[in-house]
């Protein structure tokens, strides 16, 4: 303690020194310091590398089996080298015409390639193929009757079998007409790729199209058709009906079943679906960006679906339905003209009795943005 | 007859000669005749005694007042003038009183801080000039990999030099191969153990993304789906089918993320979850419109 009180005479009679020196050796330390994180500049200033950073191997993550059932992914086919591409048979400018004797109930397999198609059906038991200013035409018979022995499956090809023998003969049509005449009971495989296609009076109609409009009509048992640009057009048809569309609308206008069962199913991507007067019991719809509208009777046992991502929901029905209806509609609304009862409404949905409380019919209506709303018809 | 007495404000104000002189003296006559004014005064005396002798230090203070006009009109010229830096602190430490312990006291403080500072400089520059003589010992030296090196295990080709003791250049070994040379050698303590760059273990598994019952699948389809798509719609999709096919597909995406996060606000909204799924799967049916879209331009050729 006695030292301490030295020191601090010490200091109380030389303390101006002492304040100096040690001022100065603090900045002294100071400027040190602050000079240490600067590095020093250095004559051949190397070039600027990646830092490496150090990389974390993660292991992998054991995935559980999926519960839900989804479609798998298929393969995309690869496509046949441009070599092996099929030369287009055609002698002359003149236009193809070929016939061949069926049986009345008859499957007709045929691609196009391009070219307007008309598909007719007829009351003879006879198939006649027409291309105008394109491939040649024929038949190839895949199937006989067991005791008529007239075709009941026949491919019509783009060369004649029986004359053109070239490696590769392209066996789809390619025209800028198409014309076939088929037995009304005939059933169409059609595959497509740049074509208009309107069928009409035949039983049965498979028809896919890459590009283009489909009008089909006066189809007596079901149709499944497919076209990924273009407008998709049902009219007085029955049977099983499944339409789907990429990019385009489909319109269905007074469609009915052929059969207890039959259902009908509409799918397009960005387009709009407008159903009138479908008789079918079961019917769903779904649309991305487009809106659905339906005009006609929902029936006793009816089960209806429609759904859109990105669109309105219109329901144009007799006043005096009667149907159970469920309706999801995420950030849209809901809206009806009919009166509802015993409705239960919640923030996205809404659930509500149409009509009579006895009716056993279900309408299912989702949108996730768009706006559904129920209208009385006049 | 004897007069009025007086009180006690009248015999304080006689005491501090603030009476006139008729009222002076006439309470001068009457304390010759009262008893209790008398004492009274004379307690008042002590009073005011003791005050002033509480106060004497204080009344005896002279007030500066030229010193302090003196000392004023010096700092305002001291203040106009340019000084350096070296006048002012003379000036600051000349205003310091040495004789006050505080001053003392922080004086003693800022002299161990300026020791150790000095101390620490030195042992710093000692080892920086250790690892200036390590890269003088490397034969020759490349661009630098890294601006650092990082003390973790260093990339492949890559090789640092460890010094053990940077104050025994002895026991350094530069563990260098002609062709790749070490840009800055790490110095690693005694004590602390090389970070070494270690596998994961068998048990580590990164945070996985919760899902909703059935929604794994459904993204786990739609990644293959998108993966499978991806590297072949140039091929199969038009230009004004790329465009359609893009648009519906941000659609749908966008409800599926509008969903989610209603879901994730109230993981009970049945109707978020069913608009959610059924936009997974219009997804799924897009992604795979794609592919049979493919599979017919396939047939046809």
């Amino acid at each position: 303690m006695n030292k301490f009180k030295v020191i601090v005479n010490l200091i109380g009679s030389n303390g101006k020194v002492l304040v100096f020196f040690l001022a100065a050796l603090c900045c002294l330390s100071v400027q040190k310091i602050s000079a240490q994180g600067v590095p020093p500049p250095t004559p051949n200033p190397t070039p600027k590398v990646k830092v490496t950073t150090p990389t974390i191997v993660t292991p992998k993550v054991k995935v559980t089996s999926p519960t839900v059932v989804t479609p798998m992914p298929r393969p995309l086919p690869t496509p046949p080298p441009r070599d092996t591409k099929r030369v287009v048979v055609n002698e002359s400018e003149t236009p193809a015409e070929k016939l061949i004797m069926t049986e009345s109930k008859v499957s007709i397999n045929l691609c196009i390639l391009e070219g307007n198609v008309r598909i007719n059906g007829w009351d003879r038991d006879e198939i006649r193929a027409y291309v105008e200013r394109g491939s040649q035409v024929g038949f190839k018979i895949v199937q006989t009757g067991a005791k008529t022995k007239k075709p009941v499956w026949v491919n019509v090809l783009g060369f004649d079998p029986q004359k053109n023998k070239e490696v590769k003969p392209e066996e789809c049509l390619s025209g800028s007409e198409i014309e076939l005449d088929v037995p009304r009971n005939a059933t169409i495989k059609l595959k497509s790729g740049e074509s208009e296609i309107r069928i009409e009076s035949v039983a049965r109609v498979w028809v896919a199209n890459l590009g283009g409009g489909i009008f089909l009509n006066d189809i007596s048992n079901g149709i499944e058709a497919t076209t990924y640009r273009g407008d998709l057009m049902v009219e007085k048809s029955s049977g099983q009906m499944v339409l789907t569309n990429t990019d385009g609308n489909i319109i269905a206008l007074d469609v009915e079943p052929s059969e207890i069962g039959d259902f009908f199913k509409a799918k397009t991507g960005s387009g709009r679906i407008t159903l009138q007067g479908i008789g079918h019991r079961m019917i769903e719809t779904n649309s991305i960006s487009g809106s659905t509208s339906f005009t006609g009777e929902l029936l006793s046992g009816g089960q209806y679906g429609f759904s859109t991502e990105n669109g309105s929901i219109v329901m144009t029905v007799p006043p005096e339905s009667s149907c159970r209806i469920n309706a999801s509609f995420g950030f849209g609304a809901f809206a009806s003209e009919i009166p509802l009862q015993n409705t239960v409404k919640k923030e996205q949905s809404l659930s509500a009795q149409l009509g009579s409380a006895e009716a056993n019919c279900a309408l299912n209506l989702r949108t996730g943005s768009g706006v559904i709303r129920i209208r009385k018809q006049q | 007859m004897m007069e009025k007495c007086f009180d006690e404000g009248t015999l304080q104000a006689f005491l501090d000669n603030e009476l006139s002189s008729e009222l002076s003296q006439a309470v001068a006559r009457h304390l010759v005749d009262c008893d209790p004014c008398a004492m009274m005064l004379a307690e008042v005396e002590e009073e005011t005694a003791f005050t002033f002798a509480a106060l004497e230090q204080e009344f005896n203070t002279l007030v500066p007042t030229q010193r302090l006009w003196t000392k004023i009109n010096q700092s305002i010229e001291s203040q106009s003038r340019p000084h350096g830096i070296w006048q002012r602190l003379l000036t600051l430490v000349s205003g310091l009183s040495f004789t006050n312990p505080h001053v003392v006291a922080f004086g003693s403080l800022l002299m161990i801080v300026g020791v150790v500072s000095t101390l620490i400089v030195v042992k710093s520059d000692n080892v920086s000039g250790d690892i200036a003589n390590i890269n003088k010992a490397v034969p020759r030296i490349e661009p630098a990999q890294t601006e650092r090196a990082p003390i973790i295990a260093p990339p492949a080709g890559i090789q640092t030099a460890t010094v053990n003791n940077p104050a025994d250049d002895s026991t350094f070994t530069p563990t260098t191969s002609p062709q790749f040379q070490v840009q800055k050698a790490v110095y690693v303590e005694l004590n602390r153990k090389p970070i070494v760059k270690s596998e994961p273990t068998k048990d580590y598994y990164p945070p996985v993304p919760q899902y909703l019952d059935g929604e794994e699948s459904y993204v786990t389809t739609i990644a293959r789906l998108e993966k499978t798509v991806n590297d072949k719609k140039d091929e199969i999709l038009t230009p004004s089918a790329r465009f359609s096919y893009e648009k519906d597909l941000a659609i749908i995406s966008d409800t599926i993320t509008k969903m989610k996060r209603e879901v994730k606000k109230n993981p009970k909204n049945r109707d978020a979850k069913q608009i959610l799924f059924s936009s997974y799967q219009n997804k799924i049916e897009l992604l795979n419109s794609v592919t049979q879209r493919g599979e017919l331009m396939a047939s046809l050729r």
